[in-house]
Order: structure tokens, then C-alpha cells, then sequence
């Protein structure tokens, strides 16, 4: 059975082999009937696009 | 409690009150981690912005930010947008391990807490409440609010006031809540 990108995204964070979160905290969307199965997938993306250079760093 | 002192630091600024003032007293005065920053493309109906702290330094993530905490606001949001998102994922650096998200649990309750509005309040949602006022509290003086709830609907309009506070406007109403100064206060004691 496929992995849920919920649990995906638990493993992300909080797995042996992930980032060993202490924080985890979010602000959510605009959309009023987003699933937290599309908030997790969107988690997931975010992390692996920032470890894989598609994201940008910025100053505050 | 270090929230105080950056509210009274931010009393005394000019409006806009800039992102890079409220980073700069976060680090360099309260000496809180200096958190890393990034823009990425998130989808904002989505999801806006977040915040993390790990501790995993055998994995590239957490190498790549030094092992530090990660502010990650949508490349898309307007700049009143942003700022507002990475000021409230900023007051998270206050959280308390009461307060703070840390297992798979707690993950699942507060994304269901987010989109099924269901009344129970962690722990964890409730910072991320106390952060969005802490956050208004922070780009709004005290002084100028009174000013401009004198003003509202008179001579200003609730997008004036988001322009000249550079929030997003649907949070203007919530300066002008009855109990807005409760709330803060209770945030700064």
C-alpha cells in the first residue's frame, strides 16, 4: 500500500533517519477545504525542493 | 517574558515596521537562534508559510540551514503577505517545550485542528494563535492603533490602514478587536 504523504511526512520530520524535530509550526493557505493530506504533501515538496536547491535563502 | 521586550522595542518604531527590525532584536539582542530564511513554491492555498527546528545533524537539511532554525514562506505572497507569515513563524522561537511540536501525533492533530476547525485546542495551536497576535503586536504600535481606530471607517479605510502597516488587509479587523489589548497584554505579562 502506498505511503500517505501524511505519513511521509511524519517520517520527514520526525523519523529515525529524518530531521528530528523539536518545532514543527505552519500557516496555513488561503483555501478553506484543503485535507491535511495536501498540507503534508506540500510540507514534503517544500523540504525537498529547499535540500535540493530550488529554493532560494533570504535575508529577513 | 522576551516577547515583552520585543513589543517595547517595536512601540517605538516607525510604521511599516520592518521584518529585518524585528529578525535583528530576535537575534542580536535577545539572542535567540539566528534563524535561516527561505523563499519556496509553495502552493498558498495551501499552505503559506512554516517553521521548523530539528535537530538531526547527520541529515542535509539540517546541515544545509547549520543546524538552525527555518523560517520557509511562498515565493508568490505579496510583500505584505510575507511579511506578516515571517514575522508569526519569527515568535516561534518563544515557544516553550509545552508548547512546541515534536512527534507524529501532535503533527496529525494540528493539520486536522487547522482544516476541520474542530474546537479542542492543543498545545501547539495554541501558540500558533498567541504567535499570530504576538505578530500583529509587533507591526502595529500601540499608538498608531489608537490613532487609526479613531480614523477607521472615517478617514481611513481598513485597506488604508493595511497599506500603511504593510499587513495583509484581512487582518485589519483583528487590531480593532474590543479585546485586543487584553489579548496582548496577557501575551507580554
Amino acid at each position: 500500500m502506498a505511503t500517505t504523504n501524511m505519513k511521509q511526512a511524519q517520517e520527514l520530520l520526525f523519523g529515525n533517519d529524518g530531521l528530528a524535530v523539536r518545532n514543527f509550526k505552519l500557516f496555513p493557505g488561503s483555501a478553506r477545504d484543503v485535507t491535511p493530506e495536501e498540507i503534508a504533501e506540500e510540507i514534503n515538496a517544500s523540504i525537498h525542493r529547499i535540500e535540493s536547491g530550488q529554493a532560494q535563502q533570504q535575508e529577513f | 517574558m522576551s516577547y515583552a521586550k520585543l513589543y517595547e522595542h517595536c512601540q517605538a518604531q516607525r510604521i511599516p515596521v520592518g521584518r529585518k527590525v524585528v529578525a535583528d532584536f530576535l537575534f542580536d539582542v535577545l539572542q535567540l537562534p539566528r534563524a535561516r530564511l527561505w523563499a519556496d513554491g509553495l502552493n498558498t492555498q495551501r499552505v503559506r508559510g512554516y517553521y521548523l527546528s530539528g535537530k538531526n545533524t547527520n541529515h542535509r537539511f539540517i546541515q544545509q540551514n547549520g543546524g538552525l532554525p527555518v523560517v520557509v514562506f511562498a515565493r508568490d505572497l505579496d510583500d505584505s503577505w510575507a511579511r506578516f507569515v515571517i514575522v508569526k513563524e519569527l515568535m516561534h522561537l518563544f515557544d516553550d517545550p509545552l508548547h512546541s511540536l515534536g512527534s507524529p501525533p501532535e503533527f496529525d492533530a494540528l493539520l486536522t485542528e487547522f482544516t476541520s476547525g474542530l474546537p479542542h485546542r492543543s498545545a501547539a495551536m495554541e501558540s500558533e494563535i498567541n504567535s499570530f497576535w504576538m505578530a500583529l503586536g509587533c507591526l502595529c504600535p500601540e499608538g498608531m492603533r489608537q490613532e487609526m481606530q479613531q480614523a477607521r471607517g472615517v478617514t481611513l479605510s481598513d485597506a488604508d490602514i493595511a497599506a500603511q502597516l504593510l499587513i495583509p488587509t484581512q487582518y485589519v479587523p483583528n487590531l480593532f478587536t474590543p479585546n485586543f489589548k487584553n489579548i496582548i497584554s496577557e501575551l507580554i505579562a
